[in-house]
C-alpha cells in the first residue's frame, strides 16, 4: 500500500522545501516517491522539472523521483466532470462563479490537494506520496476538507434555496426560498440571486458523487503520516499549537516535529566579551540560539514529539541531491523516524 | 504610511503582517491618534500581538488611543445588511444572503472590505490599520467591490461598491503596505502583486517594507577567515552568508522602509512593541 506523508505547518516555514528534500531523501533510498507540491518557489519548480499541472513529471536526474504542481482549477473541472451529467458539468465550467468557489472556497484548493493525494495514492504507482498542503491554516484545512465539502454540497442553507431534489428532473427553487429570492434582488437591484441559485442547483447534482468521493479522500487521509514543519518564531509556533488543538480525532497524530532555521544549541549561553565584535555577534546569534532550544524542548515535551533540527541555511536548497542532503543532514528526517518504513 | 486614514497591511504568510499592524497602530496611538486595529481573517493573530488573546467583533479598548477587533464575517454580513441597505434582521432576505455569502467567496469579501471601509470613514478613528490576508488572497478582497459592482445592475449594493472601489482607490483616504521578507518566494509574491495593483488599477497609494532584514554584521571577511573554528567564527560565518544572500533579494524588493531581525524576542507582543519603538527611527 502506498504511504503518504503530510508536510503541515504555517505559511513561510519552508514547507514545500521539506516536502521535496523527504521525497528525495526516500527517492535516493529506492523508494518510488511523487512529491505533490502546492506552491514552489521558481528555483524549486525548476530543479524538479515542475510545470502547473496535477500529471506527475519524472524529475529530471533523480531515479524513481516524480513531482507534480497543484493546479486547483483543473481539479475542480474534474470533479465535476466526474459527477455531473456532461450538460451540467459544461454550464458548471462556464460559470464565473465557478472559479471562485473552485479558487477561492475557504477548503476550495485544500479539497483539490487531498483529491489529487487520493487518487495517486489509490493508483497503486507510487510507494511513497509525499503532499506538500495549502498555506491557508497550519494544514487543518487540508484535514477538513472532504467534510467540509460534503457540508457545501450538501448544507442546510443550500437545502432551503433550492427545496429537495426531484429525482430524474432539474431541482427547482424551493417554495419557502422564492419570495427571499425576489426580496433580495429588489436590494440587489438584478437577478444576481438567481443566477447563483442557478449555480449552486447544478453543484448539487454532483453531491451524491462528492459525498461518496470525499469519504474516500478522508479514508485515505486517515492513513497519512503528518509532518510538521515550523520556525522557532512565535507565530508558526502558535499556529502548530493550534493545529494539535484542532486535530480531527480520526486523524494520524504526528511524530515528528521539523524546526527549520535551527542554530547550533553550543551558540546559546556563550561566554562573549561585549567589547569583541566576534563576541559581540555570537552573543546576539546566541540569544536568538538559546530561544530557539527552549521553544523546542517544550513543544516536543507538551505533545511527544521528536523534534527534528534544519540548519538555517542562507538560501533554501533546489536540486534533489541538495535536498537529499538536507533530509541526511538532519538526522532524522528520514523515512524510519517519521514512523514510515520500518 | 500613517497619515492616512486607512493602512491596509498584506504580504506573504510568515512575513510579519500581523506583527507590523500592530506595530504601526501601537506606534500612531503612541502619538496622539485614535486608532482602530483590526484583524481581517483570524481573531488571534493580531491580537496576540496586542497582546489581547482573543479579538471579538466589538472594538476592545488595548491601551489608550488603541482598540480592536476581529471581523466576524457573519456579523459584518448582518451589520451591512441592517445598516447599509436597511434589509430586517430575521428576513427572509438576510436568509438568503447568508446563503450567497457562505458560497459566493466575493461576497463575503467584500462585506469584510465594506467593513474596513466604514470603520475608515467613520469619525471616532484617526486611523485604521487592517491586518489583511496574506497576498496569495488579498487581490480577491481588494477586487471585490469593483467585482460586485459590475455584477449587480443597479441599486443600493451597486452604490455601495462603487463607494468602495472609490474609497479604496483614493490616495488621500488608503495606502497598502506589502510586508517581505527578504527571501525569494516573498519577494516574488510581492512585486506580483505590486504589478496586479497597477495594471488592475485598484490602489494608487502603495508601499513595500522590507522586515527581518539583518543589521551588517561589520566585521571584514579576511577576519572572519582568521577566525579558528568554532562557534564566533560559525555565527559570523552565517550572519555574513544570510547578509549576502538578502541583500539580492532586497535589491529586487526595492523597499520603502526596512525592519531588523529581532534576536531572542520570546512572545509576539514583545515583537510588536519593539516594532512600534523602531517605527520612528524609519
Amino acid at each position: 500500500m502506498t504511504a503518504i506523508v503530510l508536510v503541515v505547518g504555517a505559511g513561510g516555514v519552508g514547507k514545500t522545501t521539506m516536502a521535496a528534500a523527504i521525497a528525495a531523501a526516500a527517492a535516493r533510498d529506492g523508494v518510488n516517491t511523487l512529491v505533490l507540491t502546492v506552491d514552489p518557489a521558481r528555483r524549486l519548480a525548476d530543479a524538479l522539472g515542475l510545470e502547473l499541472g496535477n500529471h506527475p513529471t519524472p524529475v529530471p536526474g533523480v531515479d524513481g523521483l516524480a513531482a507534480a504542481m497543484l493546479d486547483a482549477a483543473a481539479s475542480w473541472e474534474a470533479i465535476v466532470r466526474t459527477h455531473a451529467s456532461g450538460p451540467v458539468a459544461d454550464r458548471l465550467v462556464a460559470n464565473p462563479l465557478f472559479r471562485a468557489v473552485a479558487d477561492r472556497f475557504p477548503s476550495g484548493q485544500a479539497y483539490a490537494a487531498a483529491e489529487e493525494m487520493t487518487t495517486h495514492a489509490d493508483s497503486g504507482v507510487w510507494d511513497l506520496v509525499v503532499v506538500d498542503t495549502p498555506p491557508s491554516s497550519g494544514g487543518i484545512d487540508f484535514l477538513a476538507s472532504p467534510q467540509r465539502m460534503r457540508a457545501l454540497v450538501a448544507g442546510r442553507a443550500l437545502r432551503w434555496l433550492t427545496g429537495p431534489k426531484l429525482p430524474g428532473k432539474r431541482a427547482v427553487y424551493s417554495f419557502t426560498a422564492r419570495p427571499a429570492l425576489r426580496l433580495a434582488d429588489a436590494v440587489l437591484g438584478g437577478p444576481l440571486l438567481e443566477d447563483v441559485a442557478e449555480f449552486l442547483l447544478d453543484l448539487r447534482e454532483t453531491y451524491d458523487g462528492i459525498s461518496k468521493r470525499s469519504r474516500q479522500v478522508e479514508t485515505t487521509l486517515r492513513r497519512a503520516t503528518a509532518v510538521i514543519v515550523t520556525t522557532a518564531d512565535p507565530t508558526p509556533v502558535r499556529e502548530m499549537v493550534r493545529f494539535f488543538d484542532e486535530l480531527p480525532s480520526w486523524a494520524g497524530r504526528p511524530r515528528a516535529v521539523v524546526f527549520n532555521r535551527a542554530l547550533p544549541a553550543a551558540w546559546a549561553h556563550a561566554i562573549t566579551d561585549p567589547d569583541d565584535a566576534l563576541d559581540a555577534n555570537l552573543a546576539r546569534w546566541g540569544l536568538e540560539a538559546a530561544r530557539q532550544q527552549d521553544i523546542r524542548t517544550e513543544i516536543a515535551l507538551r505533545h511527544g514529539l521528536i523534534p527534528i533540527v534544519v540548519p538555517w541555511l542562507p538560501e533554501m536548497p533546489a536540486d534533489p541531491a541538495a535536498l537529499a542532503a538536507v533530509a541526511e543532514q538532519a538526522g532524522g528526517l528520514d523515512l524510519k523516524s517519521i514512523g514510515l518504513i520500518r | 504610511m500613517l497619515e492616512r486614514r486607512l493602512l491596509i497591511v498584506t504580504g506573504k504568510g510568515g512575513a510579519g503582517r500581523s506583527a507590523l499592524s500592530a506595530a504601526a497602530a501601537l506606534h500612531a496611538a503612541k502619538h496622539g491618534r485614535q486608532v482602530l486595529a483590526i484583524g481581517m481573517t483570524d481573531a488571534t493573530g493580531l491580537g496576540s500581538h496586542l497582546r489581547v488573546p482573543v479579538l471579538g467583533p466589538q472594538p476592545v479598548l488595548v491601551r489608550p488611543g488603541l482598540h480592536a477587533l476581529a471581523v466576524d464575517p457573519a456579523a459584518a454580513l448582518d451589520e451591512y445588511l441592517r445598516l447599509r441597505l436597511k434589509v430586517p434582521r430575521f428576513g427572509p432576505a438576510t436568509r438568503a444572503f447568508r446563503v450567497l455569502a457562505e458560497t459566493v467567496p466575493g461576497i463575503r469579501d467584500t462585506v469584510v472590505m465594506g467593513k474596513i471601509l466604514f470603520e475608515a470613514t467613520r469619525d471616532r478613528w484617526d486611523l485604521v490599520v487592517a491586518d489583511a490576508p496574506p497576498t496569495g488572497q488579498v487581490m480577491s478582497y481588494l477586487r471585490a467591490p469593483a467585482t460586485i459592482e459590475s455584477l449587480v445592475p443597479r441599486g443600493r449594493v451597486k452604490e455601495q461598491a462603487s463607494w468602495m472601489r472609490m474609497t479604496l482607490h483614493d490616495p488621500e483616504v488608503t495606502g497598502l503596505m506589502i510586508t517581505a521578507t527578504p527571501e525569494e518566494l516573498p519577494v516574488a509574491e510581492t512585486n506580483e502583486t505590486l504589478v496586479a495593483l497597477a495594471a488592475e488599477g485598484l490602489m494608487e497609494a502603495t508601499g513595500v517594507v522590507a522586515n527581518r532584514v539583518l543589521p551588517p554584521l561589520a566585521i571584514p571577511p579576511e577576519r572572519i577567515a582568521r577566525e579558528p573554528a568554532g562557534s564566533r567564527r560559525d555565527a559570523a560565518t552565517l550572519h555574513l552568508q544570510v547578509e549576502t544572500a538578502q541583500r539580492v533579494h532586497l535589491d529586487r524588493l526595492k523597499p520603502d522602509m526596512r525592519f531588523p531581525l529581532l534576536f531572542g524576542l520570546r512572545t509576539p507582543g514583545e515583537v510588536a512593541s519593539r516594532l512600534s519603538e523602531l517605527w520612528g527611527d524609519e
